[in-house]
């Protein structure tokens, strides 16, 4: 296959990207309700309750904290499910390797252990 | 292959260490330690990588992906020499300001990504080196917490993720192309044809790097980043970091992609003549001494970029490879020595307006006068080393003829412009300001900086070594 050939696919797939929303788009106008605008319709509509703050409001930075650990955990299990699967045929080589990286990982956790990442709402008691 | 990684593996170790270490001790001391540690770790490398330079050094790590030659040791060289001035100078800075010792941890990071990225000789290795060095450079350029240095922040991180996206994309057309990420093997497949893909290729590799050496039209990050960032941070990426971007051009455009060379040196040849200018000229009206060592930095990078421009000819091509390489790495001693002078100037001044320099060369008569060096160096005087590269690049230029001349010559006027805008700084530290206290300087900046000067003079006075040493690392990059 030339290249050429290779892009055709990818220059067809932007093509119906291009088109998909345009098209998607001038349909809905044809079928749209009519325009009658009204204070109550610009509301942010949530379960029937009337919005009573902004809804701009600062979350708790430990939020983000458990995200960067969650990211660490799943990481390491993507690296680690594919090595469980081959390591017979990957031999010490790739379990020495996995055993220097579960390492790096887990000196992240103890540094973040450390400085207090794991407890919840610290500041707040 | 154990023994030709030691450096590497001493910044690593140290680096791992460090991460342990914050957790286990306080704030303050854990800094100070850390500090030494990591100097320690710093000074071994640079021992072992200039026990290793020399002629004739070449050594496949793993074949088609590390590989140790002349060329990825002038820029360990280069990168250690920084990280350890910037270290000695930071134990001082990181005290006055209490950052934490973790400060350190990034800076053995970086500089162990931008070991590896000088050996790789494979497009994803290269990558994910550079990667590497870079995203621990994000949390050390938001380093201040206050306004200033989150904007600094946050610009370098966006402009950074942008432009490592388009070096990606850049990678994975040329990847579509030779089926190998081997730079070797992009060369081989490639030949001498260039189809709008690998046109393509060619100039989001531009672009991408672009943003990391800020050049013009890819620069309006640095200066906010530059300024924005504690002193002897801005040394480190104005000195080190963006040089791995250099490294990373010269790898890609000289090793894999050879037989385009009419095209890309076409770019490098407009991208020299904007920065160089515009660079420049910003630079004349800037009042805060940061910002125009900033622009300055911008020029400098337009230097180099006229090294890279003379490639397409016929001439000499160690000659200019060698001039950029030099270039490189006086420009890397010199600016950084100039931002860690702005920072050992820090302990006295609160302001980093020029004109709260006035009088600092009776106030802190060592930091003026090292100060002076590198800006004199920076404009190019004879006897000081930017004149030497410089020099070597106008050299190169005007051997190739034609219109690589005319790249030259804007050089020299570049240069003449930029004169006057480092001169203004010494006038203003030596004859203005009237009376004033001497005040006492920080011991290990000083060190830093007397370091730096005597580089600086070094090779401006005795080049020959120098430039020995710059053309035959470049040499290695052309045998394949």
């Amino acid at each position: 296959m030339s290249v050429s050939e290779a892009y055709l696919t990818v220059g067809i797939f932007v093509l119906v990207g291009v088109l998909f929303p345009a098209v998607t788009i001038f349909v809905a106008s044809l079928l749209r309700r009519p325009a009658k605008p009204e204070p109550g319709k610009y509301l942010t509509y949530e379960c029937s309750v009337l919005p009573f703050t902004d809804a701009r409001i600062q979350h708790n930075v430990e939020y983000y904290m458990y995200a960067l650990l969650f990211v660490l955990f799943d990481v390491e299990t993507v690296f680690l499910y594919p090595w469980a699967m081959t390591y017979r045929s990957f031999g010490i080589l790739a379990t020495a390797e996995v055993i220097v990286f579960i390492g790096i990982l887990a000196l992240g956790l103890v540094y973040a252990w450390k400085k207090g990442a794991l407890e919840w709402m610290k500041g707040w008691r | 292959m154990l023994a030709e990684l030691l450096p590497e593996i001493l910044l690593i170790g140290a680096a791992l260490l460090l991460v342990l270490l914050q957790g286990f001790c306080g704030r303050d001391a854990c800094a100070k330690l850390s500090g030494y540690i990591s100097l320690a770790a710093c000074g071994g490398a640079l021992l072992l990588v200039s026990l290793h330079s020399g002629a004739g050094v070449e050594r496949v790590l793993i074949p088609e992906i590390i590989k140790l030659d002349a060329f990825s040791l002038f820029f360990k060289l280069l990168f250690l020499t920084l990280s350890f001035l910037v270290i000695l100078g930071s134990l001082d800075a990181v005290k006055r300001y209490r950052m934490g010792g973790e400060y350190y941890t990034m800076l053995l990071f970086t500089t162990f990504g931008m070991l590896i990225a000088s050996m790789a000789v494979d497009l994803a290795v290269l990558y994910i080196a550079v990667e590497l060095a870079t995203i621990s450079t994000f949390a050390l350029a938001a380093f201040r917490k206050d306004r200033q240095g989150a904007e600094a922040g946050v610009k370098y991180f966006v402009i950074g993720a942008l432009s490592s996206a388009l070096v990606l994309f850049g990678i994975s057309l040329l990847y579509g192309i030779a089926g190998s990420t081997s730079l070797t093997a992009i060369a081989e497949a490639l030949g001498s044809s260039s189809g709008p893909v690998a046109s393509l290729a060619v100039v989001f590799l531009i672009a991408g790097f672009g943003y990391k050496i800020a050049a013009v039209p890819f620069h309006m990050w640095a200066p906010d980043t530059y300024q924005g960032a504690p002193s002897t941070v801005t040394a480190f990426l104005a000195g080190a970091t963006k040089k791995m971007a250099f490294l990373a051009l010269m790898r890609i455009f000289i090793v894999a992609l050879p037989g385009l060379v009419e095209s890309w040196a076409m770019l490098f040849a407009v991208l020299a003549v904007l920065t160089m200018t515009v660079g420049n000229l910003v630079a004349l009206v800037q009042s805060n001494i940061k910002r125009m060592l900033a622009y300055s930095s911008v020029a400098q990078a337009g230097y180099v970029l006229v090294a890279f421009a003379v490639l397409s000819s016929k001439a000499d091509l160690t000659l200019a490879a060698g001039a950029a390489l030099l270039h490189m790495f006086v420009h890397a001693i010199m600016k950084g020595g100039a931002f860690l002078a702005v920072a050992a100037a820090g302990s006295a001044i609160a302001g980093r307006d020029i004109s709260d320099f006035a009088g600092l060369g009776r106030r802190m008569p060592v930091t003026a006068f090292t100060l002076s060096i590198f800006l004199l160096s920076l404009a190019g005087i004879p006897f000081f080393a930017g004149f030497v590269s410089k020099f070597l690049i106008l050299m190169a230029s005007v051997s190739a003829g034609g219109a690589y001349i005319a790249l030259g010559v804007l050089l020299v006027i570049n240069s003449v412009i930029s004169l006057y805008y480092y001169a203004k700084v010494i006038r203003v530290m030596y004859f203005e300001g009237g009376e004033v206290h001497r005040a006492e300087e920080p011991v290990m900046l000083v060190a830093a900086l007397v370091v730096s000067a005597i580089i600086v003079l070094y090779v401006g006075i005795f080049p020959e070594s120098a430039i020995q040493l710059a053309k035959s690392s470049a040499a290695s990059l052309f045998t394949p």
